[in-house]
């Protein structure tokens, strides 16, 4: 093995589960977050001496998932208009699936760049820079969203408590 | 601070979510798609800029084309290369009794990078590589890795006032030979993974074959028409 395989395992091995939870948060499902990411991961090893002079490989390899997640939906294109879902394909509502936590399911019912910005915010622990890279957002706009989607998180959470004393 | 208990609780609602791919599939994958890109490089980048430099070698050291055998070889990775370790790789007959070298030397990050260069057939075998044929920048054939891990291509053909000079990676080819316009056939020389040739003539050669250990065809690349057929 060189030592350019070994950096790039070091970093999958290091990186791969909280990308994977940042995915999964972003799009709402599992399967499609692991082939997105593997895909993803496969791609940034193909590029892996470039890849790994960016200060945070991970923000690289989840700006490639989001696109390849949009592509990917545009080719399912007609057969999600079909469906019931407005966003994209697979966010169950809150408390719909068992795959999901309490507060895994307030955040995905929030709206797509909100989850997106959560997702690499809070769980990535990517800085506003970097969130608005992978994005592809303006910085001022991430700042935006995560104050809508804390808000949103925080009014939700009060009327959830009101209701059941609390999120268990 | 919600955004604090955010990220705890949801670290704790996942904390079962890992992805499974083991390692080795991710590597597999991204080794096909380099070889993906290579081939497309092969006739859409490698080839043009080496036709397009005007025949300018002369005796001594051959200009290299702009090229490598990876896209993604920066300045700083070359500027890594440790020319004075360079060792000589093989060494070819050349037109008016003169003979072409080629010296290979490692850098950073596994990156092999190969230069050549043409001298007297009287002259003493050098233990260094000469100054002069120190590779710039944009002046060597690279391959990160182990070249062997290439695929059969070209990176690189230089056309001087009197003889060509063919770098490639030999991939699973064990023999290989430059096909000429005007019929004659040039076999190159494989080692090391990398494919070496020097031909007479200042025209473009019209093929290039490699052939496995079976004889089998293992790639055509048309290097007038710039394309490439790896079977």
């Amino acid at each position: 093995m060189t030592a350019l395989q070994e950096d790039f395992e070091a970093c999958y091995v290091r990186v791969k589960d909280d990308c994977l939870r940042a995915l999964l948060l972003a799009t709402g499902d599992r399967v499609l977050a692991e082939d997105l990411l593997s895909e993803a991961f496969a791609r940034a090893w193909a590029r892996w001496p470039a890849v790994r002079m960016h200060p945070r490989p991970e923000g690289w390899v989840m700006r490639t998932a989001l696109n390849l997640n949009v592509s990917w939906w545009r080719r399912r294109r007609r057969e999600l208009l079909t469906s019931a879902h407005a966003d994209h394909a697979g966010v169950p509502e809150p408390g719909q699936s068992e795959d999901f936590g309490d507060f895994a399911a307030l955040v995905l019912a929030l709206p797509r760049r909100q989850r997106q910005v959560i997702a690499m915010r809070v769980l990535l622990d990517l800085d506003t820079a970097d969130t608005a890279r992978v994005l592809g957002l303006a910085q001022g706009t991430v700042t935006a969203h995560l104050f809508r989607a804390l808000q949103s998180l925080r009014r939700s959470l009060d009327s959830h408590s009101q209701s059941t004393g609390g999120i268990a | 601070m919600i955004d604090q208990q955010l990220h705890q609780a949801l670290q704790d609602e996942y904390a079962d979510v890992a992805l499974a791919t083991p390692v080795s599939d991710i590597v597999r994958r991204g080794r096909s798609m380099r070889r993906q890109y290579r081939r497309r490089r092969v006739a859409a980048f490698t080839l043009i800029p080496a036709f397009g430099l005007a025949g300018a070698a002369v005796a001594g050291a051959l200009p290299s084309p702009i090229s490598d055998l990876l896209p993604w070889t920066t300045s700083a990775e070359l500027a890594s290369i440790d020319w004075d370790s360079a060792e000589r790789l093989a060494v070819l007959s050349a037109p008016g009794g003169q003979r072409m070298e080629f010296w290979s030397a490692t850098g950073d990050d596994d990156m092999t990078c190969l230069t050549h260069l043409q001298v007297s057939g009287e002259a003493p075998e050098a233990t260094r590589l000469p100054e002069s044929a120190r590779a710039s920048a944009s002046g060597a054939a690279c391959a990160q890795g182990d070249v062997a891990d290439q695929d059969f291509s070209v990176s690189s053909i230089t056309r001087g006032t009197s003889a060509g000079v063919l770098v490639g990676s030999a991939g699973d080819a064990v023999r290989a030979e430059l096909q000429l316009l005007n019929g004659e056939v040039v076999p190159l020389v494989v080692t090391d993974g990398w494919l070496l040739g020097s031909f007479v003539g200042t025209e473009v050669p019209g093929s290039l074959v490699g052939y496995d250990s079976d004889d089998r065809r293992v790639g055509t690349i048309d290097l007038l028409g710039q394309t490439a057929t790896i079977d």
